[in-house]
Formats: structure tokens, C-alpha cells, sequence
């Protein structure tokens, strides 16, 4: 009789030692390993926006150096000379007016040929606006004397493109 | 550089009345160089103008070309414009 007793307390100790520390100890092994998992797929969703935001910044790098180039490049030089012999002729009161403005080689953005009439002081104010407040540095110029006038033909360049 | 008007002006400054420019031509290089086609109405007036232009310190290297005399002299001359004062 005492030895059965003894054997069930045994085995009531055993079921303890197993209640109490294998399976505790296998509860903090799966909860170690859920928090490691958990801990994976946060790495790896913020490593995966990370990469995202990078190609973002990439691109909104590149569009603005795009813009940049767009904005400072030749093709806009020709445009901003045309605009500004337009604006010279106007200003000066000339008529006749014919104008062609293409695109230079670095050194030179653009390259402006202008014809136009008018009277002395209208050809002068012409001839002194375009390299004075307009950026033109003149290669040549021709007065002509005409009916009523002067022609004035010119060409110059705009500095620019590699500079 | 020298500006446009201000050479137009000098030139056109030594002229005396019987001297009318008919065209100018300005190339800008080392030099800014004139071509000047010019008329005048007696031989007297034109070699008062080359006279001035020799005479003066804003031009330089004179080199007068084919003269036409009929009634009126019609002439071509070319120089360099120094733009220094007289």
C-alpha cells in the first residue's frame, strides 16, 4: 500500500514538473518566436516603404533637375532672345522688323539676325537697347540710308550654354 | 564694346554738311572695324572729311576706296574706331 502511494506521488509529481515548467517553458519558446516573427515583418515592411520613399525621392530628384535643365537650357534661351528683340523693336519704335533667332554652340546660347527701319534716333535707340539692357553682344551691324530713314541690319549673340 | 550709336555718332560728327552717309557697316572683332560708303556733293567736302578723320584720334588705319566722281562723289572708306576721346 505504501509503495502505491508513493508511486501515485510520483507520478503527481511528475505531471506537476511537466505542468509547471515544460509546458511553461514551451509557452515562452512559441511566444518568443511569435514576437520574432512579428519583429521580421515589421523589418521587412519598413524596409519595403523605405526603398519605396527612396524611389520617390529618386524621381522627384530627377524631375526637378529635368525641369531645371528645361528651364536653363537652350531651346528656352532662343525663346527668352526672341522675346527680347521683339520687346527692343517695340520699345524703340522701329518697323519693319524682321528677326530670326537661333540656337548657338556653347560658348553662345543663341544667335539673334535683326533687320529693321526707322528714323536715327529710333535705329540708335535700337542699336543701344539690344547690348545694353538685353544681353546681345553685336558681331556686326549695317546702316543702310532709305526713304524717310535708316535700315539697320545686326547680328549678335546671346553668352550662354556652358558658361 | 564700343556701342553702336556712339560710333554712328562720332563718325557722323566729322562730317561736314555737304557729306552724307549712305551706309556704315561695324564688324566686331579685335578691332571694330567700319566700312563707310559716303556721298558728297563737291570734291572739297570729301577731302575735308578725310582730313578729319585723319586728324582724329577716334579712327585709325583710314583706307579710302573706289571713288565715283559725277557731279557728286560717291566713295567708299573704311577704318578702325578706336573710340577714344579727341
Amino acid at each position: 500500500m505504501r509503495i502505491r502511494l508513493l508511486a501515485l506521488g510520483l507520478l503527481l509529481a511528475a505531471a506537476a514538473l511537466h505542468l509547471g515548467v515544460t509546458l511553461t517553458a514551451r509557452e515562452t519558446e512559441a511566444s518568443a518566436q511569435d514576437a520574432y516573427r512579428r519583429a521580421r515583418d515589421a523589418r521587412r515592411e519598413v524596409t519595403q516603404r523605405l526603398a519605396a520613399a527612396e524611389r520617390r525621392a529618386t524621381a522627384r530628384q530627377r524631375l526637378r533637375a529635368v525641369l531645371a535643365s528645361a528651364q536653363k537650357g537652350p531651346g528656352d534661351e532662343v525663346a527668352r532672345l526672341r522675346r527680347d528683340a521683339i520687346a527692343a523693336a517695340r520699345n524703340a519704335g522701329v518697323t519693319a522688323v524682321r528677326l530670326e533667332v537661333t540656337r548657338g554652340r556653347a560658348p553662345v546660347a543663341a544667335a539673334l539676325s535683326l533687320s529693321a527701319e526707322g528714323s536715327l534716333p529710333e535705329v540708335s535707340a535700337l542699336a543701344a537697347d539690344l547690348p545694353t539692357l538685353r544681353a546681345v553682344v553685336v558681331e556686326s551691324a549695317r546702316f543702310d540710308a532709305v526713304q524717310g530713314g535708316l535700315s539697320l541690319e545686326l547680328r549678335g549673340v546671346r553668352p550662354g550654354g556652358g558658361l | 564694346m564700343a556701342p553702336l550709336p556712339r560710333v554712328l555718332a562720332d563718325l557722323t560728327g566729322l562730317m561736314p554738311d555737304d557729306v552724307r552717309l549712305r551706309s556704315l557697316s561695324v564688324a566686331y572683332g579685335d578691332d571694330v572695324t567700319l566700312d563707310a560708303s559716303v556721298e558728297a556733293r563737291s570734291p572739297e567736302a570729301w577731302d575735308a572729311f578725310l582730313d578729319r578723320l585723319a586728324a582724329s584720334r577716334q579712327f585709325r588705319a583710314l583706307s579710302p576706296g573706289p571713288e565715283r566722281r559725277e557731279g557728286e562723289i560717291r566713295a567708299t572708306l573704311r577704318m578702325v574706331y578706336t573710340g577714344e576721346a579727341s
